[in-house]
């Protein structure tokens, strides 16, 4: 929205703190789960711990089925509503209101998507993601994404630089291929 | 006038700039230097299909990829800008297998492609932003819904299971009376009158006399023994000098003057 966040905007150090100071997961694997509502979606929640704020954080993980599509957010709901660091992996173009250059405020997808000092939010591609073939495997691997969400915001598993195994409960729904084609098998001509 | 042209072309390329592609197995995507109210840029996706171009959203629009917090107020509205939208910019739909809705048009002649994604991204845009805006008046849906339910409170206190809130005659179901009390075959009509400003507040009065006036056409007109009005005099909108003849009106169809907010206790002395 382009409304301000004004808790982030009023907590910003703290908003910082949460986003990159040391956390820990503890739950490995991840087991996601289908959506009640949408069987196109996985999801799961898990609990964050924070090296030095005590806080319910949550690492949510949501993953389209049908096309390469996923998302990883970070939520503090006594902090704000919202969850305050998101990974899209694709998805539309955010465009970072800024004194920048026109052309330069276009952020694609992948990127990052967090708040600046002044609570507006505001995309971002890592060095990472900026690179056409790396970015490429981030989109094409929920694992390169969770590998890369950790490295970015400073979560250990288990104590230790690792990263989660991500799984699914129902094992059928790990052989669907998810297209590239979002138009395919669409009727559009009568 | 260099300068002048100089100004024009930084402001050409950066616009073009801000068009740029992603290729998706057999379409296009088309990243467009439209955006929306809540900075997200449209994309149109092209694919070819039995010798025609479609122009699509991808079903974007519908699956809220566009990340609109969803509210379900305003839907009337909402509807009529969406088609608003759609006849102006001539938009099909369709479905996809899971339900999904897709927006699109098609062309035959490459040549017309880039007028097509510039009316289905507009018509995007426009959608789009009508998800994102808020309708209502936050202030006015707070100050009513606070002053009904202190007024309300007030009533139960003091007139128990007597009094019905949110009540109508049995022959016009659609008017209701915010309170109705009654006493043996006595029935007592109470309207709230209360707005965050003078316009609001004037709405308010002018429900309350047309509900007034509906109830003389009632069969049980014989049995109202009072008609009252309680206007909220610590509100925003609240401005007696403005109120005059429609003030007036309202004397003409309530049989007592009405009840202050601030004098509540005088409501006491008539029922």
């Amino acid at each position: 929205m382009s409304k301000l966040n004004l808790d982030v905007r009023d907590n910003y150090e703290y908003f910082q703190d949460l986003s990159y100071q040391e956390k820990n997961l503890a739950t490995n694997p991840i087991i996601l789960k289908t959506k009640r509502n949408n069987r196109d979606w996985l999801k799961k929640s898990t609990k964050i711990d924070h090296s030095t704020i005590d806080e319910n954080i949550t690492l949510i993980v949501e993953k389209k089925l049908s096309l390469y599509k996923y998302g990883i957010k970070l939520h503090c709901p006594n902090f704000t509503e919202k969850p305050y660091f998101r990974f899209d992996s694709d998805g539309p173009a955010h465009r970072n209101k800024t004194e920048l250059p026109l052309s330069e405020q276009i952020i694609t997808t992948p990127h990052f998507n967090t708040y600046d000092e002044k609570g507006q939010e505001f995309a971002y591609k890592s060095e990472t993601l900026k690179s056409e073939k790396d970015a490429k495997a981030i989109i094409e691997n929920l694992d390169f994404g969770i590998s890369h969400f950790f490295q970015e915001t400073n979560i250990k598993t288990n104590g230790k630089t690792d990263y989660p195994e991500i799984k699914v409960n129902e094992l059928e729904l790990f052989e669907i291929e998810p297209k590239t084609d979002p138009l395919n098998e669409i009727d559009f001509l009568d | 006038m260099d300068k002048l042209l100089d100004i024009f072309k930084t402001i050409k390329d950066n616009f073009c700039s801000l068009t740029t592609y992603k290729l998706r197995g057999e379409s296009l995507e088309i990243i467009t230097p439209f955006s929306t109210l809540n900075n997200k840029f449209v994309s149109v996706f092209i694919k070819e299909i039995k010798g025609k171009y479609v122009i699509s959203d991808a079903g974007w629009t519908d699956l809220n990829y566009y990340d609109v917090d969803i509210s379900e107020e305003s839907d009337d509205i909402i509807e009529r800008i969406f088609t608003y939208y759609q006849q102006s910019f001539e938009i099909s739909t369709t479905s996809d297998k899971a339900g999904t809705l897709h927006y699109f048009k098609t062309c035959s002649n490459p040549r017309d492609i880039p007028a097509n994604v510039y009316d289905l991204a507009n018509f995007i845009v426009g959608a789009v932003n009508s998800l994102v805006i808020r309708y209502k008046d936050e202030k006015e849906e707070k100050e009513k819904e606070t002053f009904r339910k202190d007024a309300n409170i007030f009533l139960k206190i003091n007139y128990n299971d007597n009094v019905k809130l949110q009540k109508s005659l049995d022959d016009f179901q659609n008017i209701r009376f915010n309170a109705l009390i009654t006493k043996s075959s006595d029935i007592f009509l109470i309207s709230y009158v209360t707005g965050s400003s003078p316009y609001y507040f004037t709405n308010d009065l002018r429900k309350t006399i047309v509900n007034f006036e509906i109830s003389e056409k009632s069969k049980y007109r014989n049995n109202i023994r009072e008609k009252l009005s309680i206007i909220n005099d610590q509100a925003d909108g609240y401005r007696p000098e403005k109120l005059g003849s429609i003030m007036d009106l309202l004397n003409e169809k309530t049989t007592q003057e009405p009840i202050k907010w601030s004098e509540r206790e005088r409501i006491l002395e008539i029922i």
